[in-house]
């Protein structure tokens, strides 16, 4: 895992922020990532691969560049924390055939950067429900550990548990001194977190909207702007 | 004596008669230029019968020639003139037994007309761009239009010079192919250039002949007494009710025109409360439902109207009968603008119109002022013509094809001779049609879809059927704000829609919340399937509406009459009392900003550091200054946090402030060093543009299965997709067109290294402890564009809940060491 002191120099310019849930000290990474560090393990949500070529297939050309992108930004992210596991918590792929058409060389990158890390487990989700058995790295409808559940959407989970899920792409908007800054972002309470997406062309949903209102307590739900580079707690 | 014209028909001839009318000058040029086979540009003040005098030559030919299908195409910019023409051109036809079709067609035709239209063309088709573009990409185009004689452009000078001209355009250059002895005629209002519309309506390197008619009655124009003081700021002109409403009074109807929809919203408000007489006093806008609208347009037309308060909405020639008064309730936003408002009255060319004109705030009065002064004087402001803009050419492109399969350098060659894009460079509509094909992306590796598919005839079609439906669907996509339709709910979900908001106002909307529409208080319920839910509500201050799609910047010429007033106190006395107090008062607090000198405030406000520059440089050169200067004030670590531009200069909102010291710096004539390029190529400007480009250009829909895609939505996506385009294609077509895009709104550089040095040693610097009588329009005004950097990271760094980092360091060496 990373460097206390490399740790302290990202909290510092608040490229990373340090916060406790369900009991444990987690690490949010300004990048979209959640760290776990007591089990060297990485959390990222809704990946969205090929989202740029599914659209493309339609008729909207749109630059395919989506997947190099989140390519770059995972290998960079791995390298900076040394993970023993990496969580992709679903919609890893926009669509079933999404992996194959990841062109030649970005297939083979992902292969790498996969194999590279000890434990990667691919937690399916409604966008890729099923995912090819070439595919490198567990599969999983869910990933428990410490009583902590892994999984794409909530479940009802029981009274000694909490959960990470993804789904919601969640964003948020902030006004200071009536300016406004909005952005992707995690939301928690002690039971549950809700990380923001991290593919290079997904939307998020604010987390006014009723989708969210339903799941958190607004007034004592913390979160983490993702805003610039950096990460702020409200 | 009644003239007899020499190829007017007799039953025209007694048709005039009964009315008591004559063929004006005019007319008869008109009915002369057509059988002389010759195009030509009408220009004449409101009022003159213009839109007749264009069509009459085609009644005349076709009741002497009698033919099936398409003989005349009108073109007009709004829907409500197409039925408000129908209207004028049935009557006639009726009353003098002619057998002449006539028909519009609009994005309000329901289908089954728009089929039969397709089949059985009539004589005379009113239309719109977009309707006209959509028809087009029918593959029975040629057999629609191939026999067309005639094409009107009505009001000409109201969208020539900008992306729907430009559009309108290449469906001119089109109908040409299609039909080689097209006539263009084109009608306008007094303009300031007309040369440059005479070259926009021909086709490239063949103006069209101007007919001119000159205007002898100058309109009495005078800014409103009111007992009460004008304010200091605010745009809403509430002090001035009373007066407003007596002088509504003393004519049979009067048109008051406000210049945002919010303002339109209010004023009627104000006017109702006010309303003791309860006289029928009603409102118009552009947001509210066709019904709504048509309902006022009969209401009007009938006489049974005192007054209607309205945005832009009626300032083209739509006939509204006996209008005695014009009203203009804030700033005229340009002369020619005004004086189209002003001759909405009295539609007699020979008497002079009647206007009243009501500043909103004491600075808008220095523009009625210059307004009034340029009126007199017979100057106009004129608006500058641009070429061609690029993402209108693979809309087009897809467009031709849908109808015909083609060859690029066919479509280059008919593009070339729409006048717009005259200069247009091959290797650029090539960078072009790459994008329309396939995307036109750097990157190989991956697999290519197609959008276009070239046959083994060595000729290119759309790929597939679906291509074509969408485009269909997307075609003539101008873009501004999102819209969602207003629905006013009585029970559940049941209620009938009443008009349109900017889903930006929609989004700032918070369940309870009340806003002011269509004349009435409703409360915000929820948005639900593009729908804005509200039900009537008696309760609380309204939210106003703010709506983005009603703001118009100042023309620069106005701009420049309100400078010299300014300059002359001599010319002050001629003022209201209320504005030469300001002014004084001004002189007092700080100075009043002068031709020899910039004027910079500075001054805490709400939170912040305000500092104003009086530059009176045109809108283009404050934008641009103003992304120069935050920039600059980001390395100089003053936290810039947003900047907003006005027509007398721009006002920046920073973390710390400005001092003297830094303005030597600011205003250094070097820009290099600067990365300017960079700091624009981030900027919400260029992503504004950007994402207009996207629609524009067909990279993304608006407008899919009938269903619009929320406009947030599209935001947020091309933002992304602006981003990761910068970073891994930076020399991807769509770039260039959105720098071009965004070029219309600011000043090259090297005219900016210009500006800058004409400011050196000019600066006037002044400190205040707040804001000064004449920045208070300026700070309340709210439309200010973001500045990325350390400025708003320091806002969220003051509001987040981690000041005591130190504390968590200790946390993070505990927690890692433990493994």
């Amino acid at each position: 895992m990373i460097k206390p002191d490399l740790l302290v120099a990202k909290i510092q310019v608040k490229t990373a922020v340090l916060s406790e849930f369900a009991g444990h000290q987690w690490i949010f990474d300004a990048r979209g990532a959640l760290l776990w560090p007591k089990h060297k393990l990485m959390v990222v949500s809704d990946l969205h691969f090929e989202k740029g070529s599914f659209f493309a297939q339609q008729g909207s050309l749109l630059p395919q560049y989506d997947s190099l992108c989140n390519l770059d930004a995972l290998a960079i992210l791995i390298d900076d924390y040394q993970p023993q596991t990496v969580i992709a918590l679903g919609d890893s792929f926009h669509d079933c055939n999404a992996w194959h058409r990841l062109p030649q060389q970005a297939a083979q990158d992902l292969t790498t950067l996969v194999q590279q890390v000890p434990q990667w487990i691919w937690v399916l989700g409604n966008h890729d429900p099923e995912l090819p058995n070439e595919l490198p790295g567990e599969q999983a409808a869910r990933f428990v550990i410490d009583d902590i559940v892994f999984v794409h959407e909530p479940e009802s989970i029981d009274e000694m548990q909490a959960q990470v899920y993804g789904h919601f792409h969640p964003k948020m908007r902030k006004r200071v001194a009536r300016q406004q800054m909005t952005g992707r972002c995690f939301m928690h309470d002690t039971k549950q977190l809700v990380m923001p997406s991290f593919g290079a062309y997904t939307g998020g949903l604010s987390i006014e909207d009723d989708a969210f209102s339903s799941l958190f307590k607004h007034k004592t739900a913390r979160k983490h702007l993702l805003y610039q580079g950096k990460i702020f707690a409200f | 004596m009644k003239q007899k014209s020499p190829n007017l028909p007799t039953q025209f001839q007694q048709w005039f008669d009964s009315r008591g009318w004559q063929l004006r000058e005019y007319q008869q040029a008109m009915l002369d230029a057509f059988e002389q086979r010759q195009s030509t540009l009408l220009i004449a003040p409101t009022g003159a019968g213009k839109t007749l005098s264009g069509l009459l030559p085609s009644l005349v030919d076709l009741s002497a020639n009698p033919q099936s299908g398409m003989h005349t195409l009108y073109i007009s910019p709004l829907k409500a003139l197409t039925h408000d023409i129908e209207r004028n051109l049935l009557q006639p036809v009726a009353e003098m037994g002619l057998d002449i079709t006539i028909e519009t067609r609009t994005g309000d035709t329901p289908s089954h007309k728009r089929q039969r239209q397709r089949k059985k063309p009539p004589n005379i088709f009113l239309t719109t761009p977009e309707s006209l573009m959509l028809m087009l990409s029918y593959a029975d185009a040629e057999r629609i239009f191939g026999k067309l004689k005639t094409i009107v452009v009505d009001e000409v000078h109201a969208f020539a010079a900008g992306k729907r001209g430009d559009f309108t355009a290449l469906a001119i250059a089109q109908l040409r192919q299609l039909s080689p002895q097209l006539l263009t005629f084109g009608l306008s209002a007094t303009v300031a250039e007309p040369d440059k519309l005479a070259r926009w309506l021909g086709p490239t390197e063949q103006p069209v002949a101007i007919q001119q008619v000159k205007s002898h009655v100058l309109p009495n124009v005078r800014i409103l007494d009111s007992k009460n003081r004008i304010p200091f700021g605010g745009f809403m002109a509430k002090y001035a009710v009373p007066e407003i409403y007596a002088a509504i009074q003393t004519v049979k109807t009067a048109l008051v025109f406000v210049n945002t929809r919010a303002q339109a919203e209010l004023l009627f408000q104000f006017l109702w409360e006010a309303n003791d007489k309860a006289l029928p006093i009603a409102i118009y806008h552009g947001s509210l439902s066709k019904e709504q609208r048509r309902k006022t347009e009969s209401l009007m037309a009938a006489g049974k109207i005192r007054a209607v308060v309205s945005t832009s909405a009626l300032e083209l020639g739509i006939d509204w009968g006996d209008i005695q008064l014009v009203i203009q309730v804030g700033a005229p936003k340009g002369v020619s603008r005004l004086l189209q408002r002003i001759g909405r009255s009295n539609h007699r060319m020979d008497e002079p119109s009647e206007a009243l004109l009501v500043p909103a705030n004491r600075f808008e009065a220095l523009e009625c002022d210059s307004a009034i002064k340029a009126i007199a004087e017979q100057q106009l402001d004129g608006e500058p013509f641009y070429s061609g803009a690029l993402d209108v050419i693979p809309q087009f492109i897809v467009n031709c094809l849908c109808s015909q399969a083609s060859r690029p350098e066919t479509i280059y060659k008919m593009v070339r001779t729409a006048p717009p894009y005259a200069d247009l460079e091959e290797e650029l509509f090539k960078a072009l049609w790459q994008f329309t094909e396939d995307g036109g992306y750097a990157l190989q590796a991956y697999e290519r879809y197609r959008r276009l598919e070239l046959g083994e005839d060595g000729l290119y079609r759309p790929a597939s059927k679906r291509i074509i439906q969408r485009h269909r669907q997307n075609v003539g996509t101008i873009v501004e704000a999102g819209r969602l339709k207003v629905k006013r709910l009585r029970r559940a979900h049941q209620g009938k829609v009443i008009g349109e908001v900017e889903e930006y106002f929609a989004q700032q909307l918070v369940k309870g919340d009340t806003f002011l529409f269509a004349g009435e208080m409703l409360q915000f319920e929820c948005i639900r399937d593009m729908f804005l839910e509200a039900r009537p509500s008696k309760a609380g201050e309204p939210k106003i509406p703010s709506y983005v799609g009603g703001q118009m910047p100042l023309s620069t010429f106005l701009a420049e009459g309100v400078k010299r007033l300014l300059d002359n106190p001599q010319d002050w006395p001629r003022l209201p009392t209320d504005v030469q107090e300001w002014l004084s008062l001004q002189a007092q607090f700080s100075h009043i900003p002068s031709r020899d000198t910039i004027l910079i405030e500075q001054f805490p406000h709400r939170q912040t550091q305000f500092t104003l520059f009086y530059t009176f440089d045109g809108r283009k050169a404050h934008q641009t200054l103003g992304m120069l200067l935050t920039r600059r004030m980001e390395k100089l670590k003053l936290k810039p946090l947003s900047f907003s531009i006005t027509d007398y200069g721009l006002s920046i909102c920073s973390v710390e402030p400005v001092t003297a010291a830094h303005i030597d710096q600011l205003f250094s004539p070097d820009i290099l060093g600067d990365e300017l390029e960079n700091w624009m190529l981030e900027s919400p400007m260029l992503k504004r543009s950007f994402r207009r480009v996207a629609m524009v250009s067909g990279l993304i829909e608006q407008q899919y299965h009938g269903q619009r895609k929320s406009m947030r939505q599209v935001t947020f996506s091309t933002d992304l997709i602006y981003d990761t385009l910068r970073e891994y294609d930076p020399d991807h077509i769509l770039l260039k067109v959105t720098r071009e895009d965004a070029e219309r709104e600011l000043l090259d550089l090297s005219r900016l290294g210009d500006l800058l040095i004409r400011y050196v040693g000019r600066t006037q610097f002044v400190a205040l402890e707040k804001v000064s009588p004449m920045a208070i329009p300026i700070v309340l005004d709210v439309r200010s564009e973001a500045v990325k950097g350390a400025g708003r990271e320091a806002l969220l760094e003051q509001a987040s809940l981690y000041a005591e980092a130190e504390q968590m360091m200790d946390d993070v060496r505990a927690l890692l060491a433990e493994q």
